[in-house]
């Protein structure tokens, strides 16, 4: 982003500083001018990690708490056994499986041996390499597009008054629409032939367009139609963002001179960062593993244009029958999407921290 | 913490070796008490359970139970495979497409048959039908209905312009352009170029029609990068430049193309037997009465006609089933000619030669009759790795129809990846 300063912007070391010291919500002019990644951020973000964790560390003092504790142990411990068994085995078995030679016999899986063959296979392969392309790129651009749609709804929806819950039902039918029927209308719509949209395009340039038949429009296709279906995912959370905002900021900063614009930027979108990152965070995870769209619009076609890597994964497992290379598409689909969010986490966190904890 | 558990695994799933061993030949027990039968639906609305009932009605001491299964053969395998892999029971005898045979037997999904049946059992088959059923010299599965491709052409526009029924894919393309210029249909051909199963289906054909092969015939190595296959896929991609084919069939499976069909917005169209009803089918189609059926044609300076993809399902048998002898039974009986004539009487094509060939049957039903004589070629589908081999084929075919990439460099990748397939080295 730029260093400029808009105008109307408050001088830095002005006013705000000392209403700074009433209010921890507002920001300082170092850490809302734009994405100062870097030293800044990750040299704040230790302060506010220890910060919060501090008032655990003297507890448990004395025995009867101990106690207790032990007890809350042990009466969990069943249910800690259960979420165990059917949230990490799974995990810990398809992982294992990605690392040995996977055979099926009348017995149920073999696995024997320790091996990095899978992986080798997948980093060689250029199917895998052009799924993981396509599905960090589909995601980063669905996700910034959801984004930058969903607080745009949002903005107009707060200002909304009596008709805000009627937009806002009508708004979330497509988040509450199951993906595959609402990726079968979109099939429909994007039919070469029959569909309302290649209809449209012949009226507007006078040549039936294909939305499903070469790669680029394929792609662009299934990404609107995953915009339309969760954009409202996203403004539903920015709104709630938007109403917990306290008011008396942005009037604080009208009267240092703030037009609406640089209210936006500078002051109310730097306090939202907590609902966007959940928003987004959200988005991530299921863009990152979407599987239902280009299953129903597509099949991962024009060639494999649109095979992402949870449909990769599927058909390595699902049709070729191959346990062992199937897994390692799974375990390292999943790897990858932690680290991504891991990486994304700390960059938002961070931010969010060195606002509370400097301000 | 993965290693301890990896070992463990492995431990308790007795290591390694003995992993592509056949299951083991069982005790088969008596013809009699209770099975299920997972099967997706074929024929009109219940017909599965119809065969059932007039089973039962054979065989007092057996009970079967239909389950229906998803009606797509992904994720109908992804079931059979989770279920089976797992050591279930739950499950008998299972239909199974024409082209899983080799996979399933090599994962051990399928229990071989031989040791089970006489050896005449499968003399009731087409030789060519049978020998799909094998891998390793052993049959995984029974034969219980076939399909075959047909080419679908408007009778009417045919006899309106005085044009006979053209015999190869040339005349195909040029009959479709008079039609099309005469203003008479919108589009000239559709059949299913869509990036699925269903394009090595359609490329099986012409290529066979053209005298080309994917694999060769030791099933070893790719021949699909050949002159004749180039000329099919030139052919192919022609048909889309010149708007004889709408480039909209890189996007079609048989429902779509069918709709185009049966819209009257295509004079020629390649699908499989059902065509014929559905096309006939005075709810949906606008085309009643106005439709022919003949054999595939050929490529120019080839003997016609052109054979039909082998289509179908088959029957095959659970190997953890606790009821094999009633299993075996139920086969027996499927594949009997009381069955395959009920099947003949509801529009699905038998594989029972004596009824395939029965000419009382055939004065009612064309398809039957067409099926009957058609020459027959075959998927490559004698490796577990058809679905990789398939995939090769399909992807870059499809890239090559869209204009993506020419035929002749698609041809090239798609012998790359199918040698990397039939070598285990494909993801």
């Amino acid at each position: 982003m730029s260093d400029d300063v808009p105008e109307g912007t408050p001088p830095a070391g002005g006013p705000p500083e000392e209403d700074a010291g009433s209010t921890a919500y507002v920001p300082r002019r170092v850490t809302t001018g734009g994405s100062t990644t870097g030293s800044t951020t990750l040299k704040a973000a230790p302060p506010g990690g220890q910060g919060r964790r501090k008032p655990r560390a003297g507890r448990h003092n004395s025995a009867l708490e101990r106690r207790f504790a032990r007890m809350g142990w042990i009466f969990t411990a069943p249910a800690l056994v259960v979420v165990l068994a059917v949230t990490l085995f799974p995990i810990a078995f398809s992982v294992a499986m990605s690392l040995s030679n996977v055979t099926v016999s009348s017995g149920g899986f073999q696995l024997s041996g320790v091996t990095t063959d899978n992986y080798s296979l997948l980093l060689g392969s250029a199917r895998w390499q052009h799924a993981l392309v396509f599905t960090v790129l589909y995601t980063v651009g669905t996700v910034v597009a959801e984004l930058v749609l969903g607080t745009m709804i949002a903005l107009v929806l707060e200002r909304l008054s009596g008709s805000r819950g009627w937009m806002m039902a009508l708004l979330l039918l497509p988040w509450a629409m199951i993906t595959v029927v609402s990726a079968q209308l979109w099939a429909y719509m994007y039919n070469g032939i029959y569909g309302v949209l290649t209809a449209l395009s012949n009226g507007l340039t006078g040549e039936p367009r294909q939305f499903l038949g070469t790669p680029g429009p394929a792609i662009l296709s299934m990404a609107v139609a995953d915009v339309w279906k969760t954009t409202p995912f996203v403004a539903i959370i920015v709104l709630a963002g938007l109403m917990m905002l306290p008011t008396d900021v942005v009037e604080a900063a009208r009267v240092d001179g703030a037009g609406s614009w640089t209210a936006f930027w500078r002051v109310r979108l730097p306090l939202l960062r907590p609902a966007l990152t959940i928003a987004v965070l959200f988005r991530i995870l299921q863009a990152f593993g979407i599987f239902d769209l280009p299953f129903v619009l597509t099949g991962g076609g024009p060639g494999d244009a649109t095979e992402s890597l949870a449909l990769l994964g599927w058909q390595v497992m699902f049709t070729n029958l191959d346990f062992g290379p199937g897994a390692a598409v799974a375990a390292s689909t999943a790897a990858l999407v932690l680290v991504g969010c891991l990486v994304f986490l700390r960059a938002f966190r961070a931010r969010v921290g060195d606002e509370e904890t400097t301000a | 913490m993965f290693c301890v558990i990896t070992v463990l695994l492995a431990t308790a799933c007795g290591g390694s070796g003995g992993g592509s061993a056949a299951v083991e030949p069982r005790a088969v027990g008596p013809a009699k008490g209770s099975l299920t039968w997972y099967a997706i639906n074929f024929g009109p609305e219940g017909f599965p359970q119809k065969l059932i009932d007039a089973f039962e009605a054979k065989h007092p001491g057996i009970s079967v139970t239909y389950q229906p299964a998803p009606n797509n053969t992904d994720t109908m395998r992804a079931t059979l495979t989770t279920e089976i892999s797992g050591g279930s029971n739950a499950i008998d005898v299972y239909s199974g497409d024409l082209v899983w045979p080799a996979q399933f037997g090599d994962a051990s999904l399928a229990m071989p048959l031989d040791a089970h049946l006489p050896d005449d059992f499968w003399d009731r088959f087409p030789e060519e039908r049978s020998r799909t059923a094998e891998f390793d010299g052993e049959h995984l599965a029974a034969p219980l209905y076939g399909d075959a491709g047909f080419l679908y052409y408007r009778k009417d526009l045919l006899e309106k312009h005085d044009l006979p029924v053209p015999k190869t894919w040339e005349e195909v393309a040029e009959t479709a352009a008079k039609l099309q210029d005469a203003g008479d249909v919108r589009y000239g051909y559709v059949g299913q170029w869509a990036n699925y199963e269903g394009l090595t289906v359609n490329w099986t054909e012409m290529s066979a029609a053209a005298g080309g092969r994917t694999v060769s015939a030791d099933g070893e190595r790719p021949e699909i990068d050949s002159d004749a296959n180039a000329r099919v896929l030139g052919f192919m991609r022609g048909m889309i430049e010149d708007g004889v084919a709408p480039s909209a069939t890189t996007s079609f499976q048989e429902p779509q193309s069918l709709q185009t069909f049966i819209e009257g917005d295509a004079a020629f169209h390649r699908n499989w037997a059902h065509g014929w009803g559905e096309s006939n089918n005075p709810e949906t189609s606008h085309v009643v009465g106005k439709v022919g059926m003949s054999p595939l044609p050929a490529f120019e300076g080839e003997e016609g006609p052109g054979p039909s993809a082998s289509g179908g399902w088959n029957l095959m048998v659970n190997p953890h089933s606790d009821a094999v002898g009633a299993s075996l039974a139920f086969i027996e009986w499927m594949t009997g000619p009381e069955a395959q004539r009920m099947l003949a009487e509801n529009a699905v094509l038998p594989v029972l030669k004596e009824v395939l060939h029965d000419e009382d049957l055939q004065k009612d039903n064309p398809a039957l009759a067409a099926a009957a004589d058609v020459p027959v070629v075959s998927r490559p589908s004698d490796t577990p790795r058809y679905p990789q081999v398939s995939h090769g084929v399909y992807t870059n075919l499809n890239g090559a129809l869209a204009g993506s990439v020419t035929p002749r460099d698609a041809l090239e990748a798609a012998s790359d990846e199918i040698r990397r397939a039939l070598n285990g080295r494909a993801l």
